[in-house]
């Protein structure tokens, strides 16, 4: 009995894919699907790094910032607040100065990268 | 053993590909970004592995310059950009809807078979340029995606005409406004979802349209898959990618994307300086008028009194391309180059000219489109967002 309903069983899955594979030949009536690679990028030890990780990364992977030129800290600042106030961001207002001093050291222009 | 050895490629190049972000930046410096080394670091779906990976989540692949050989850009290099993180990667056409609602007389909600079968199929070559194209040559540099001149690319669209499908639900008298929205969900609950629009005499132009196949095949699904919406000559911003809901008003449509995003100055040429910002900014619209080099490429060796190719693509925002020249002796005299034919009025037209440098030694080539309606090209722009980029660009190349 056992078997039988095996064999059933297998000749049902052997059907759906089948029946799948079939109707893939049809262009209007498939499932398209894909996969994005994922990959975390090295995140720079620092201070305000945990901020920047969980708030700036909750919305786009690190790559949004490494591939910016080096930016005076007003640029920075300035991009925290947009983050916030336009793009409805969720940092509170006491991690800002953490996540404005991490972009600095880590994208920071040269010559204004070092205030104090 | 290929598979093996793209896993460790993949897994030890991703690793380091922080790392090789600032040596791009040199490079963006004369003219475009370096496309990275072969294999890595990271492959997307239904995309070639030398796509210049600017971002990963959400996806901004740039394409390297020398698929602009080709007239037609190949869907698997076409640039990628999306703006929320939450993009779609599974469609089910069976159970997809393009929904027609709003200010009209019937709404409908077509199934991608329907979108086929009840219009009459239309096409066009169209390019696809970004508002923030060559926005990594703006100096002062400008944040934002660093793209060198690939966030573009010409297809030829095959779709339905907006204006057939808004017909067939009837805009109802004191239609002002239509706008478009697409699969892709912002990724917080207070960040603007992705709507865009255009008023209702644009979208009626019969040239916008919504296109389910790009070059003779479906649209990558990170191009837009199962549809996007195709605004001929204006910005890729309009293109909505994977189009779901069309929306139509009897008031003007305001949403984050076009009353704070994608705003340029209304100077000419949306210039404005970096400590006298304009006060006024507009949506951006039609695209201006540019032309790139494609080959030789920044840096190459040509040979002293030899005849050398040069060769680029010029577009602009539909008037049509009617002039490119070329001047060796920076700016001071101009010569026309030869155009290919015409593909249409919203294609990249190709350019040609055969240059033979009489002395050896540093050598700059420059380029300038003129269109149908006498609009040219730039010395230098400037403005905060980086956008509509439409300087004369330059090559250098080293005679020997």
């Amino acid at each position: 009995m056992k078997k039988i309903a095996l064999v059933a069983a297998t000749i049902c899955v052997l059907a759906g894919v089948f029946f799948f594979v079939f109707k893939g030949a049809d262009a209007d009536a498939t499932v398209k699907s894909i996969v994005l690679p994922i990959d975390v990028p090295e995140i720079a030890a620092g201070p305000g790094r945990d901020a920047y990780t969980s708030k700036c990364m909750a919305c786009h992977s690190s790559r949004y910032v490494t591939m910016q030129p080096e930016f005076p800290r007003k640029v920075w600042e300035n991009e925290v607040t947009k983050m916030i106030k336009v793009y409805g961001a969720s940092i509170d207002q006491d991690q800002v100065p953490d996540i404005v001093g991490y972009l600095v050291s880590i994208r920071g222009a040269p010559e204004k990268s070092a205030p104090k | 053993m290929e598979l093996k050895r793209r896993a460790f490629l993949k897994y030890s190049l991703a690793a380091g590909a922080a790392a090789l972000l600032p040596a791009c930046d040199q490079q963006k410096a004369v003219g475009g970004n370096a496309p990275p080394a072969p294999g890595g670091p990271l492959r997307f779906p239904e995309k070639s592995a030398d796509l210049i990976l600017l971002t990963d989540r959400p996806p901004q692949l740039e394409t390297p310059i020398h698929y602009f050989r080709d007239d037609l850009t190949p869907n698997d290099a076409f640039f990628v950009r999306w703006h929320l993180a939450n993009i779609p990667t599974t469609i089910d056409t069976r159970m997809f809807r393009l929904d027609i609602k709003g200010h009209v007389q019937n709404a409908l909600s077509l199934s991608l078979k329907e979108l086929k079968t009840q219009f009459s199929p239309v096409s066009v070559v169209a390019v696809n340029q970004c508002a923030g194209n060559s926005r990594s040559l703006y100096q002062p540099r400008v944040p934002g995606g660093q793209w060198g001149h690939g966030a573009m690319g010409n297809a030829r669209w095959t779709g339905v005409r907006l204006k057939d499908v808004l017909d067939k639900a009837g805009l109802k008298l004191g239609a002002t406004d239509i706008s478009f929205q697409g699969l892709d969900a912002p990724p917080q609950a207070k960040t603007p979802e992705f709507v865009k629009s255009l008023d209702a005499a644009h979208a009626m132009d019969g040239d916008v349209m919504i296109a389910y196949d790009m070059n003779g095949a479906a649209l990558p699904m990170l191009n837009g898959f199962p549809i996007r919406l195709i605004v001929p000559g204006w910005y890729g911003t309009y293109w909505v990618k994977a189009l779901s809901t069309i929306t139509v008003l009897s008031e003007k449509f305001h949403g984050f994307w076009m009353d704070k995003a994608y705003r340029m100055p209304t100077a000419p040429d949306a210039q404005e300086l970096p400590d006298k910002l304009a006060a006024e900014t507009v949506p951006i619209a039609g695209m201006s008028v540019r032309s790139i080099f494609v080959t030789p490429s920044q840096g190459e060796q040509i040979s002293a009194g030899k005849a050398t190719e040069v060769e680029g693509v010029a577009f602009d925002g539909g008037k049509g391309i009617a002039k490119v020249e070329i001047s060796s002796d920076v700016g001071q005299n101009w010569v026309s180059a030869r155009l290919d034919s015409d593909l249409g009025k919203y294609s990249f037209r190709r350019w040609r000219y055969t240059w033979t440098p009489a002395a050896a030694g540093a050598a700059k080539l420059m380029v300038r489109a003129t269109n149908a309606a006498g609009e040219t090209q730039t010395e230098s722009q400037w403005n905060r967002s980086g956008y509509r980029r439409n300087v004369m660009e330059s090559i250098e190349v080293k005679v020997i």
